[in-house]
Order: structure tokens, then C-alpha cells, then sequence
């Protein structure tokens, strides 16, 4: 497995998302969506690079809200609405979001079965397509029969899954293997916060298999293909 | 059924009032609540006490009879409750008759919740997701909208020159060498000439709706006035009407109709609108242009003696590239195009276009503007 690992590294240094950031969490976890896609509004007038409202807005808001769950401060329900409120205002950059040139590439996203937390496999589509490829969002819990089906039909360049629970890492590894049976050249990438603290080596069992730790990563490992 | 042997602990009950994760409550006779578990309260989000239980039961079909239900405690109900701002719980309900009282004892099965959890996340997913292709989806219309619009533009105008040319030379040979041409050669000639000019009508018609469906139809609006607009196109067509012998006339409510308009685009309409008039009636037909004034609207209403439009057609009628069925009288070509530019010139007006059959045969083409407050 190649290991693309990076250190530390904080979500953004964009000026105009640090500066957003604390009103945008306040409101989340108030459920006061108008004051969230308000932030949201303003910083996509300002043109701010899509990698930087993912990873400075989106994604450091809901690892906040992910944590505050764990360590109970916050109800399931609460965790969900955050959850389901993200994935509302991602929808507001879609219209600026699949504008871009097509460069003839595809990829597949999925969430392997059992896993439900889709919103970071959605973000990895959307920095696909924000790079001009045509990435195939396949949901979270997806069967792999129907996994397999779907790169079967669409051929991608590179299949990607995501994964939130480290729980689910045996299902992921079976669906790694199964995968790599049936298309044994097509590079496989895995992400998700489930390897937040570790346990990339099980990766290594699969051949072509790259572990990515984070969006910038991921644009990196774009912008190289 | 109670078991006798085994008197009920005090810590149990306690527990099963205060910290057990069962429904648990007692009504009377009349299937009225008069003692509720904490567990309950919780659940439907307010004290039962004093409530009938059938009045907290979700029951659409109003089937339910609590006092009727089996009271053994063996036979198991699934009752859903109502649970105020939250989804409704479904429990799995026994009850228990007691003297003049009964037990109402439920379970929230762990497997259910966790399943109707699942679901909910699962059907928010499928919705958000939706909502991405159908973002996605727009997106790729959008960019073949623009490639189709370019390509018309492009083919457009790449045949507009040759055309010009084909035109010049023809009309040269009719007009110098119209003497020495053989009859037939004239002929064609002149065939040449009306199909090229046909061809040109098309092309420009292609680069018009190809221009306002890439949002390049800039309006040069001032302040104009209908009056003299009408009347110069009903007197422009005067020689086209006059080839079959039509009747055409003006008819106008005042001196003045005052309107902000692009001049040439509303010329473009009306002529559009009147050589259809004649396109399309008979030979010695009554064409009228009918101008009329409301509270807030001026409106011009073309009226035809022709076929009409066929009811499946109305809503046809302002697409582009829609042929119709109705025939031109005299072989008049049309390019589909027509009143599609015409719908779009005048909603970019802030105005309104449409067609109406008359009772007693032909067509009425209206169009409306919004009068220009002097």
C-alpha cells in the first residue's frame, strides 16, 4: 500500500473561513441554518477556493460535532441535524460547484455496508468533480453486489471508499478484496475518520490501495494524475 | 397472569415507576390514565394522567376500543404512541386487568428504535444525494445548451456568407441579363433567389434564438410609441397582402400608445406576426390589427381568417423548431422559428404573448406590453 499519510496539518489557513468559522459552528449547533448559509453565501461571493470551505467550514465543523457526540455532550439527534444541515448548505455550491471544464476522468465514492456517515464521501465526489471528473456518489450503506455492478458499468479511473466508523473496518476490508478480485488494476483509494487515530496498516493486505488522510491530500493526489 | 408466589418487592416497584425503560401505567373502567411510569411521561412528552389512553394512541383508522382489548396479559398489541414534537414510538402493549383497574405494560424493542434510526438516516441520504444528481444533472444540460447554442452560431454564420453571395449574383443575372435568359433560366433564377432568401430568413431566425438562449438578447429599451410602429407594419405588408388580395386594416383605441420598448425587436414581432396573418389565410381574406388599451396593458391582437390552431398545438405554438400543421396558402416556407423568438423577445419585455381560435373560424395572435406611466 502507498502511504500518503500527512502530518498534521491544520484544515485551512483561508483568512475569510477562520474568520467565518466561530459564527458558522455557533449557528450549527443552534440548527439556525440561515445564519450558516448567510456565512456560506458570503465566502462564495468572495470566491473562496472550494478545498478551503470543505475542510475549513464543513468538515472542522461536523469532527467539532463528531466529538462533542462521543463525548457525550451532545444528543444522536443533535449530531444528525448538524449532519443533515451540512449536507443541505453543501447543496449551495453545487451550482458553482459542477460548472467546471470535464477532463474525461471518473471516479466512483462509496461507503462500504453498515456505514451511514456519508457526508466525508460526498466531499471527496464533489473535490473530484471540482476538478473537471465525473464522480459517481454512490451513498452511504451500499451494498457491494451493487458497488461492483456500478464500476462494472461506469469504468472508472479510480474507485474510493469512505469510512467514518472504525467499526466497520472488517466489512471495508472484505469489500477492499472483493473489489481487487474483480478489477485487480484499478487504484483504490481509502479515507474517512475512522483512521483518525491509526490503523491505516490494514490497507496493506490489498494491493494498490492508497490511504489518503485528508481533502488537501486527496487534490494533491488529483492534481498528480 | 400474576404469580401469586412471589409478592412484588417494594425496590422493583419502585424501579419499574421510577428508572425502568417500560411503558407502564394504570387506567380505569372508563380506559382513563390514573397512574403513569416516568418511563411514559418521557415517552409521550407530557402527564397522561387524566387522559383517556385511546386519546394518546395514534389510531387513523379509528379502530381502536381499549376496554375491549384482551386483558390477560399474554396477548401483545402494537399501539403506537403519540409522542408529541418526535415521531410516533410504536411499543408492544399488554394489559392487565385488575379489579376495576388495568396494568397497560409496553416494551420499546432496542432492535426497532435502532432500525427506524437507520432508516430515517438512510432516506435524509437518498434526499441529499438526489438533490446532488439533480445539481449534476443541470449542470451537464447547461453545458450542452451552450455547445448546441454555439454550434448554431457558428454554422450560422458560416453560411451567411455564401448565401450573401448566391443572392448578389442571382439578382445581378435577373436584373442585367433579364433579356438575353431563356424563360426557364429566369425561372430558376428566381427560384434561386426565393430559396436563398428563405435559407437567409433561417439562418438569422438560428442566430437569434441561438443569441437568447445563451442570454446574449440585449434589449436596447427607450421610451416609444405603438401608434407609428403598427402602422408602418401593416403598411409594409400592404404589397404582400395585396398579392392575395387580403383585406388588412388598423384599428387603433388612440393617438398615442406609449410603451418602453426595443424598437427593432417589437418591429421583428410584429412583422413576424403579420406575415403569418397572410401566410396562413386564404385568398381575399380580412386580416385586423387590433389595438386595445386595459387599466395597466397595451394589447395588439392579429386577427387571421386561416385554420386556426388545433387544441393539441396550443401549447406548441411558441417552442422552437415546432412545425405545425396548418399549410401556408400561397407555398409559403416557414422556419419554426418564428414565434418562439417572438415569446422570448417579448417576455424579455416584461410582456406576454399568446393565441386564441375565433368562435367563427381563423386565429388571433395577441401580444401585450405594459404601458409606459408618462
Amino acid at each position: 500500500m502507498s502511504n500518503l499519510l500527512e502530518t498534521h496539518q491544520p484544515p485551512t489557513r483561508h483568512p475569510s473561513v477562520l474568520r467565518s468559522y466561530p459564527a458558522y459552528l455557533d449557528a450549527l449547533m443552534e440548527g439556525d441554518h440561515f445564519t450558516c448559509n448567510q456565512v456560506l453565501q458570503s465566502l462564495l461571493k468572495e470566491e473562496v477556493p472550494l478545498i478551503d470551505l470543505y475542510r475549513g467550514l464543513f468538515e472542522r465543523s461536523l469532527v467539532h460535532v463528531g466529538r462533542m457526540w462521543e463525548s457525550n455532550e451532545i444528543s444522536v439527534a443533535a449530531e444528525h441535524m448538524a449532519t443533515a444541515m451540512t449536507e443541505s448548505l453543501m447543496a449551495q455550491v453545487y451550482p458553482v460547484l459542477f460548472k467546471t471544464e470535464r477532463c474525461g476522468r471518473r471516479a466512483i465514492v462509496s461507503c462500504t455496508v453498515n456505514e451511514y456517515h456519508q457526508v466525508g464521501g460526498k466531499m471527496v465526489a464533489d473535490l473530484f468533480e471540482a476538478h473537471g471528473w465525473d464522480s459517481y456518489f454512490l451513498g452511504a450503506n451500499t451494498p457491494l453486489p451493487d458497488l461492483l455492478a456500478m464500476v462494472e458499468e461506469k469504468t472508472p479511473h479510480v474507485l474510493c471508499f469512505s469510512l467514518a466508523l472504525y467499526s466497520n473496518t472488517p466489512t471495508l476490508l472484505k469489500s477492499l478484496q472483493r473489489a481487487r478480485e474483480v478489477f485487480p488494476d484499478l487504484p483504490i483509494l481509502v479515507g474517512g475518520q475512522a483512521f483518525s487515530w491509526g490503523g491505516t496498516e490494514i490497507l496493506d493486505r490489498v494491493s494498490n490501495t492508497h490511504f489518503l488522510a485528508n481533502l488537501n491530500v486527496l487534490e494533491d493526489w488529483i492534481q498528480q494524475w | 397472569m400474576v404469580d401469586d408466589s412471589h409478592p412484588f418487592d417494594p425496590w422493583l416497584i419502585n424501579f419499574l415507576w421510577y428508572s425502568a425503560a417500560v411503558v407502564l401505567m394504570e387506567i380505569d373502567e372508563d380506559g382513563v390514565v390514573t397512574r403513569a411510569n416516568r418511563f411514559s411521561r418521557s415517552l409521550l412528552d407530557e402527564n397522561p394522567m387524566g387522559k383517556p389512553l385511546k386519546s394518546l394512541i395514534v389510531d387513523f383508522e379509528h379502530k381502536l376500543d381499549i376496554r375491549h382489548l384482551p386483558a390477560d396479559g399474554k396477548a401483545i398489541h402494537q399501539l403506537s404512541f403519540g409522542t408529541g414534537q418526535k415521531l410516533p414510538q410504536t411499543c408492544f402493549m399488554r394489559f392487565l386487568r385488575q379489579g376495576n383497574k388495568t396494568l397497560v405494560i409496553g416494551e420499546v424493542h432496542a432492535e426497532q428504535i435502532e432500525q427506524m434510526r437507520h432508516l430515517l438516516v438512510d432516506t435524509n441520504n437518498r434526499l441529499s444525494n438526489l438533490t446532488r444528481d439533480l445539481h449534476k444533472k443541470n449542470a451537464d444540460l447547461e453545458r450542452l445548451n451552450e455547445i448546441k447554442n454555439q454550434f448554431l452560431g457558428m454554422a450560422a454564420h458560416d453560411l451567411r456568407n455564401p448565401l450573401g453571395a448566391i443572392m448578389l449574383y442571382s439578382d445581378y443575372m435577373l436584373e442585367h441579363d433579364n433579356d438575353t435568359l431563356a424563360d426557364q433560366h429566369a425561372e430558376f433564377l428566381n427560384d434561386i433567389r426565393s430559396l436563398s432568401q428563405f435559407m437567409l430568413e433561417l439562418i438569422n431566425d438560428l442566430l437569434d434564438i441561438s443569441a437568447i438562449e445563451a442570454g446574449h438578447l440585449k434589449l436596447d429599451l427607450e421610451p416609444d410609441d405603438l401608434v407609428p410602429l403598427l402602422k408602418n407594419a401593416v403598411s409594409l405588408h400592404q404589397p404582400l397582402a395585396g398579392k392575395k388580395e387580403m383585406d388588412l386594416k388598423l384599428h387603433l383605441p388612440a393617438e398615442t400608445l406609449p410603451v418602453q420598448i426595443d424598437a427593432n425587436k417589437i418591429r421583428q414581432v410584429l412583422n413576424n406576426l403579420l406575415s403569418n396573418a397572410i401566410k396562413f389565410s386564404p385568398h381575399g381574406a380580412k386580416i385586423e390589427v387590433q389595438a386595445t388599451l386595459t387599466e395597466d396593458e397595451i394589447q395588439v391582437a392579429v386577427v387571421d381568417q386561416g385554420p386556426g390552431v388545433k387544441p393539441e398545438e396550443m401549447l406548441q405554438l411558441f417552442k422552437p423548431f415546432i412545425r405545425l400543421s396548418a399549410q401556408a396558402t400561397g407555398n409559403e416556407k416557414s422556419t419554426g422559428l418564428g414565434l418562439a423568438i417572438c415569446n422570448k423577445i417579448l417576455t424579455a419585455h416584461k410582456g406576454r404573448i399568446w393565441a386564441e381560435n375565433n368562435p367563427d373560424g381563423g386565429a388571433r395572435f395577441f401580444i401585450a406590453l405594459p404601458i409606459l406611466e408618462l
